[in-house]
C-alpha cells in the first residue's frame, strides 16, 4: 500500500560531500560540468562554505559541498564496506563510448583512476542480464565517482 | 577535450550507492519501498564475493544502489561530517513545505530514527535560501534529508 506522503516526493535532490579544500573542489566540480546553485556560509559566523552545485546536463545530478574536511578524519580506505555508508555517486552517460569520454576527461582534470572503463554483464537473480559499461574515479578528496551506461535488462 | 564534450556525454543522475548489512537486506529494501522505490534489478557482486547487490528504482528519485557487504558502523555525526571525501547524506526534494513533515512522519513509521525534526532553515549570506528540512537516520544509520526549497536568489540581485 502506498502512503500518500510518498506522492509528495518530487525528486532526488543532492548528496552531501565533505571536502577539505573548498576552492579546489569547486574548481574540480565546475570543470566536471556543475554550476553553482547556491552558496552560503555554514555554520553561521564562520568562513566555511556550504555550496549546492547542479549539473548542466541534469539538475537532479547535484552535490552539496561542505567545507568541513578535517585532516584528523581521513576517509578510511574501506569506507564502502561500512553499513550505512553512502560511498559513490554515479553519472549516467548517453552511450557506452561516452563512459570512456567521461572517464578520460575526469582524469584530464585531476581525478585519479579507480577502475578503467569496463563492460560487465550482471546475471540477475530472476535469470536475466544487466549489461553495463562503467568506470570509477577518485575526486580531490578521495570521493568515488562513477560513470555508467546501463542497458535495459534482457 | 573540453568541458562541453564531457557535458554532452553525460545524460544525468543515475544513482547513489549505499552499503547495508546482509542481515538487514530485506528490511532495508522494504524501508525504501515505503518511500516509493521498487526492486528493479537484483544480482550478486561482480567480484564473486557472494554479496548481494540491487538497484532500487523510484519514478521520481532515480536509482539507489544497494551493496549487501556492510559491517562495522558509521562514526558519530561529528566525525562523519568532518571526514574528508565522505558522502554523508542523501536528500530528497518534496513539492510543498507540509510534505517535509508528512515524509518525515512516514520515514519514522517505517523504522527511521529522528535526527532533526522538520524546521525552517533560513540562510542569508551570499545567497538567500528559505527551506524546510528534516533529517532522519535510516535502518543502517544512513542520514536521509527531506527538503522543500522555498526561495533562492542572489543577494546582489535584490539591492
Amino acid at each position: 500500500m502506498c502512503n500518500d506522503a510518498v506522492k509528495g516526493i518530487s525528486a532526488y535532490h543532492h548528496t552531501a560531500l565533505c571536502v577539505s579544500d573548498w576552492a579546489r573542489s569547486m574548481d574540480f566540480y565546475q570543470r566536471l560540468g556543475f554550476n553553482l546553485l547556491i552558496d552560503f556560509l555554514w555554520p553561521e559566523g564562520t568562513s566555511l562554505h556550504k555550496t549546492i552545485l547542479i549539473h548542466e546536463a541534469d539538475p537532479t545530478l547535484s552535490v552539496e559541498l561542505f567545507e568541513a574536511g578535517d585532516v584528523s578524519y581521513p576517509l578510511p580506505e574501506q569506507h564502502m564496506n561500512t553499513k550505512g555508508a553512502f560511498w559513490h555517486i554515479c553519472f549516467q552517460t548517453h552511450t557506452e563510448e561516452d563512459v570512456d569520454i567521461a572517464y578520460s576527461y575526469a582524469i584530464s582534470i585531476g581525478a585519479t583512476s579507480r577502475m578503467e572503463p569496463t563492460s560487465m554483464r550482471h546475471v540477475l537473480t530472476d535469470g536475466g542480464y544487466l549489461d553495463v559499461r562503467a568506470a570509477f574515479v577518485f575526486g580531490p578528496d578521495g570521493e568515488i565517482l562513477e560513470f555508467i551506461n546501463q542497458k535495459e535488462a534482457e | 577535450m573540453d568541458r562541453n564534450v564531457f557535458c554532452k556525454a553525460v545524460k544525468g543522475y543515475h544513482h547513489i550507492a549505499l552499503t547495508v548489512s546482509d542481515a538487514r537486506w530485506d528490511r532495508v529494501i522494504e524501508f525504501y519501498k515505503g518511500i516509493g522505490f521498487h526492486l528493479k534489478y537484483s544480482f550478486h557482486h561482480p567480484s564473486g564475493n557472494g554479496k548481494r547487490m540491487a538497484f532500487l528504482e523510484s519514478e521520481k528519485a532515480g536509482y539507489l544502489e544497494l551493496f549487501g557487504m556492510g559491517t562495522g558502523q558509521l562514526p558519530d555525526d561529528r566525525e562523519l561530517m568532518h571526514t574528508t571525501g565522505k558522502f554523508f547524506h542523501m536528500c530528497l526534494a518534496v513539492d510543498k513545505p507540509e510534505d517535509v513533515d508528512a515524509v518525515y512522519e512516514l520515514l519514522l513509521s517505517l523504522g527511521a530514527e529522528e535526527r532533526i525534526a522538520p524546521r525552517e532553515n533560513i540562510q542569508r549570506s551570499s545567497h538567500e535560501m528559505d527551506s524546510r528540512v528534516a533529517f532522519v537516520y535510516g535502518l543502517e544509520r544512513e542520514i536521509i534529508e527531506v527538503i522543500y526549497l522555498k526561495v533562492m536568489q542572489k543577494k546582489e540581485s535584490r539591492s
